[in-house]
């Protein structure tokens, strides 16, 4: 006897969110643009040298509607990676997602940091 | 008002109307557009993060609703930018609806970057059933 499964979304459509860098004095602030992400929805990896961020946006529609028109598909998936360097203070990277903006703190290790030197007379 | 300097009939005229009915029709590509409906019901979303609901704009004309806003850079001090991809400024999408909505009960929410407005459609605009009498 034939059993049906579930269908499952068939392919990922993997899109490359914009993105922009500022650097401060003591971190590099990352700005990615995702939008219908919530905080719960996004994955953010350091391998090696390697940072990767991943998002499903929500997209779903409310009961009893069907899209008659679409631009972002419900298959999209936001994924970006960037090399860091040994500058970066892995074990504080922090993230936050706030209106559909993930925003990635990479602190500067301290040796990388710059430093004031008082001159003594 | 924020987005109403400009004239209101420039911004229709580069108007094109699929015969289909996918008719939507960019100003700008940047903001992603999805539309849904049900038989007296549309809903429009935008994909546009990191806006403040104070310069959100959602205006009505016909039907063609309009979704205009602008979306501010952040002020960041002693800071740097070494990547600037991301699109800031005055932006809008126009979107045709297949009736006519009732702009009292549009209802528009902001969450998680994305602009979600739902427009019943207006009494007026619905089909009235005509009994028909046999004549005698």
């Amino acid at each position: 006897m034939l059993t049906m499964t579930q269908a499952k979304p068939v392919t990922e459509k993997v899109v490359q969110p914009p993105v922009d860098v500022a650097e401060t004095k003591d971190a590099i602030l990352l700005f990615a643009d995702l939008p219908g992400v919530g905080k719960d929805s996004v994955d953010v990896t350091v391998e090696r040298n390697v940072l990767t961020f991943e998002a499903r946006p929500r997209t779903n529609l409310p009961e009893g509607f069907k899209a008659t028109h679409l631009e972002l598909s419900p298959n999209v998936v936001f994924r970006r990676s960037f090399s860091i360097g040994e500058a970066v203070d892995r074990a504080r990277i922090e993230a936050t997602v706030k209106d559909g903006i993930l925003v990635l703190s990479l602190p500067k290790a301290d040796r990388t940091r710059e430093r004031k030197i008082e001159i003594r007379t | 008002m924020l987005f109403h300097s400009r004239f209101w009939d420039d911004i229709f005229e580069p108007w094109k109307t699929d015969t289909n009915d996918r008719r939507c029709e960019t100003a700008v590509a940047h903001w992603p557009v999805n539309v849904a409906r049900k038989e007296d019901e549309v809903v429009v979303s935008v994909f546009a993060p990191g806006l403040s609901v104070d310069k959100i704009d959602v205006s009505l004309k016909g039907r063609t609703v309009r979704l205009a806003f602008e979306r501010s850079k952040p002020e960041l001090a002693e800071a740097s930018w070494q990547r600037a991809e991301r699109v800031f400024g005055e932006s809008q999408r126009l979107v045709e609806l297949p009736f006519e909505a009732d702009a009292a009960r549009v209802e528009a929410t902001y969450r998680d970057g994305v602009l979600t407005v739902r427009l019943p459609r207006a009494e007026s605009d619905k089909p009235r059933r005509i009994a028909v009498q046999a004549a005698e």
